[in-house]
């Protein structure tokens, strides 16, 4: 198992080894008498380089202990993302079957040595936004945004046992669990049988802890919009606590998902369901035998959230999500281009939004682009529109807190192994928010973000 | 421009295309996409076995480069059918590190098949071996278990032991093709790495495994003996279709030795 010890060292080697040519020439000062040297100053330094590259290498492949999790598996991270963090088709059949390949050797006591299926991510991000007022910029920003590590553990410790604990630990102190649960694989012996108990994220179509974008989750825009007003916090973006009951056939083609939850953050809802909750979502794909359309993957989503308006949670209101995408894999399956087309209606209680006669609705759609190449690079543009159908308030502008949103990336793995993935990616997006300036003003941000990300 | 007509450009845009890219057969090109995405890290760019996870893979991964394949549908030594290596791709080999790759399409499977055949040269001057027949599966009756383990007792135990892979050739020690020391299969399990009913045992046992010591019987045995043998072996495990009443026909056998000694037609008369 690496050891986050070996991490930093290997951390700090890699930095070293970036920084060759600075420690290089620190390197190359005058030489000692009687020491006349016979390279160049500039061939010392590329030899220096060269040494300190081969160093790390060597370190590396002394210490390159296979990660557990991909030491149980064998596989490459490209098996199942079809753009790390993104799942291909094979990687979404095997997280539906619990992490399990079902090959008869997920049982952690099939394996000699034995271990925890443990991983780490590290990610750092640099971040320019500009953010525009009625034509005037307002505000200037840019520099480092918070970075985070993350130490997790996911897989199967059984054939009918799997979890995932994933605690987020941010650099300014916040610490996270992400995720937490555990699942009963299989039960009656069937796919389409899995029960989960804990907190978990929803089966939303791109799923938000599974987007480009690394660590700064622009799919909030879609998901965890809340109508103007609205005193509720629930969004499908969140992972909720609960149970889960899932079921797939082979290959994961024909899929559904059922969750009963427990608003997660309703005031007063600590008791175990009392703000209850329920998400379920249904998908089928289709491959083609022939053609330039290789695949068209189809869903439906729903949820039903209750969020508490009064002393306690005698009196709750609803939330109502409904949504259908789909998802066409055309050209390769390997290297597609992938165009996922989704729509969400949105309908609120009119309790839930202060001052309101008349229950709020809102309409979003988004449609996204994906391009791979070749297989550690991809191209990506997003669009996404929030409309406001009704307000609740009657007299608020028609069109107030609607979303524009649009998003442009690239994403290219520098180091992409059954060990250690380094990512790199360049984003530009411009999200406007309509008419919540003083004065009645559009506000648009423009940002320019660059991430990078550790996978280990 | 109207949008209908728009949209019928479009249409007809992506029917060229298809029809442009109809493949009846694998692509070898798009194949190599699919073989370094989910193969390359166990049987190696080079396809020679030794991806970076090989070494701790046991068995070892493929080489593909002698375009010998364990696990087929034909007589030793001949190459398998794209139907067997498609059977191995989409279910994997049960207690390995070959995965079971169902989620892939069927055109991802024969585009990486068509690659495959272009890392061996016996696929460009030989063709695949003409599938072993399978008659017709008898009933797997007390007698059928009874005569099955007699050829069994015969003809296997050298390697497979009581079942259990204890045999005394295993115990000096066997090895593949390929050098890699390898042990017989445990039959008690119920499931092979690819056998999992009376019919795969059949298989297995008519057309032997490429590259092991484990032999075709089909110069030994007659279908109907290995038809026996199948019985006997699914009656010593959970095996698909194995039912209790065929396990207790094993269980209730007298020990090995006690009863009559094998008569002469535990070979093919």
């Amino acid at each position: 198992m690496t050891t986050s010890r070996d991490l930093l060292a290997r951390s700090a080697l890699v930095v070293a080894a970036l920084a060759g040519p600075a420690v290089a020439k620190a390197d190359t000062g005058p030489a000692p008498a009687g020491h006349a040297s016979a390279v160049p100053a500039a061939g010392r330094e590329t030899a220096e380089r060269q040494r300190m590259h081969a160093a790390v290498r060597r370190y590396v492949e002394a210490h390159s202990e296979i990660p557990a999790f991909a030491r149980k598996y064998g596989m490459k991270c490209s098996a199942c993302h079809l753009a790390v963090p993104v799942l291909n088709q094979f990687g979404q059949a095997f997280k539906d079957n619990g992490y399990r390949m079902k090959n008869g050797t997920d049982d952690l006591r099939a394996n000699e040595p034995a271990y925890w299926p443990l991983f780490g991510w590290l990610w750092k991000d640099y971040e320019v936004d500009v953010q525009r007022v009625a034509g005037q910029t307002v505000q200037e920003r840019g520099g480092i945004s918070n970075g985070a590590f993350v130490l997790g553990g996911l897989g199967s410790i059984g054939d009918k046992v799997s979890f995932r604990f994933v605690p987020i630990i941010y650099e300014d102190g916040n610490t996270i669990v992400d995720h937490g649960w555990i699942r009963y694989n299989q039960a009656f012996g069937s796919d389409w049988f899995n029960i989960k108990v804990g907190s978990t994220d929803f089966d939303l179509p791109i799923n938000p802890g599974r987007e480009y974008n690394m660590g700064a989750s622009r799919f909030a825009v879609l998901y965890a919009y809340a109508v103007p007003g609205s005193v509720s916090r629930f969004s499908v973006l969140f992972p909720q606590p609960g149970i889960e009951i899932m079921g797939h056939d082979l290959g994961s083609r024909n899929r559904y998902s059922v969750n009963l939850f427990n608003t997660g953050g309703a005031p007063s809802a600590h008791c175990v369901i009392c703000s209850p909750g329920i998400f379920g979502r249904v998908t089928h794909r289709q491959e083609f035998a022939t053609g330039f359309l290789r695949a068209v993957k189809a869903g439906v989503f729903g949820s039903y959230a209750t969020w508490p308006v009064g002393p306690d949670t005698s009196d709750l209101k609803g939330q109502r999500r409904l949504g259908g995408d789909v998802e066409l894999w055309m050209g390769s399956d390997v290297l597609p281009l992938r165009a996922t087309v989704m729509g969400i209606t949105g309908r609120d209680d009119r309790a839930l939004v202060t001052g309101a006669t008349q229950d709020p609705k809102f309409n979003a759609g988004m449609l996204q682009l994906e391009y791979l190449p070749k297989l550690p690079l991809v191209f990506y543009g997003r669009l996404q529109v929030i409309r406001n159908q009704r307000q609740g308030i009657v007299g608020t502008p028609d069109d107030f807190a609607d979303q524009d949103f649009q998003l442009v990336g690239v994403r290219h793995a520098l180091e992409l192994n059954s060990r250690f993935a380094w990512l790199l990616e360049l984003t530009y997006w411009r999200w406007t928010i309509k008419r919540v300036a003083p004065g009645g003003a559009n506000v648009t941000n423009h940002t320019v973000w660059l991430g990078t990300h550790l996978d280990f | 421009m109207s949008t209908a007509t728009v949209v019928s450009a479009l249409m007809a845009g992506a029917l060229a295309l298809g029809a442009a890219s109809l493949q009846a057969q694998g692509d070898p090109g798009r194949g190599r996409q699919v073989y370094e995405r989910y193969c390359e890290q166990c049987h190696g760019d080079r396809a020679d076995g030794a991806g970076e996870v090989a070494r701790w893979s046991q068995p070892r991964p493929r080489d593909f480069r002698g375009g010998v394949y364990k696990f087929s549908s034909t007589p030793y030594g001949f190459l398998p059918t794209p139907a067997d290596l498609e059977r191995v791709i989409q279910n994997g080999l049960y207690g390995t590190r070959m995965p079971p790759f169902a989620a892939l399409s069927t055109r991802e499977r024969r585009d990486a098949i068509a690659y495959l055949q272009t890392r061996s040269p016996r696929w460009r001057t030989e063709g695949p071996g003409k599938p072993i027949a399978i008659p017709a599966e008898p009933a797997p009756t007390r007698e059928a278990v009874t005569r099955g383990r007699e050829l069994f007792e015969a003809n296997c135990t050298k390697c497979h032991g009581d079942g259990t892979g204890n045999g005394p050739s295993a115990l000096k020690g066997m090895a593949d093709d390929w050098g890699a020391a390898i042990t017989p299969a445990n039959l008690l399990l119920g499931r092979g790495k690819w056998a999992r009913t009376a019919r795969d045992i059949y298989v297995r046992a008519m057309a032997g495994i490429n590259g092991t010591p484990m032999p075709e019987s089909a110069d030994v045995l007659t279908p109907d003996q290995v038809w026996q043998v199948a019985h006997y072996v699914q009656a010593l495990g959970g095996w698909s279709g194995s039912t209790p009443e065929l396990r207790r026909f094993a269980a209730e056998l007298p020990p090995p030795g006690a009863g009559e000694p094998a008569s002469a037609d535990t070979v093919k008369q």
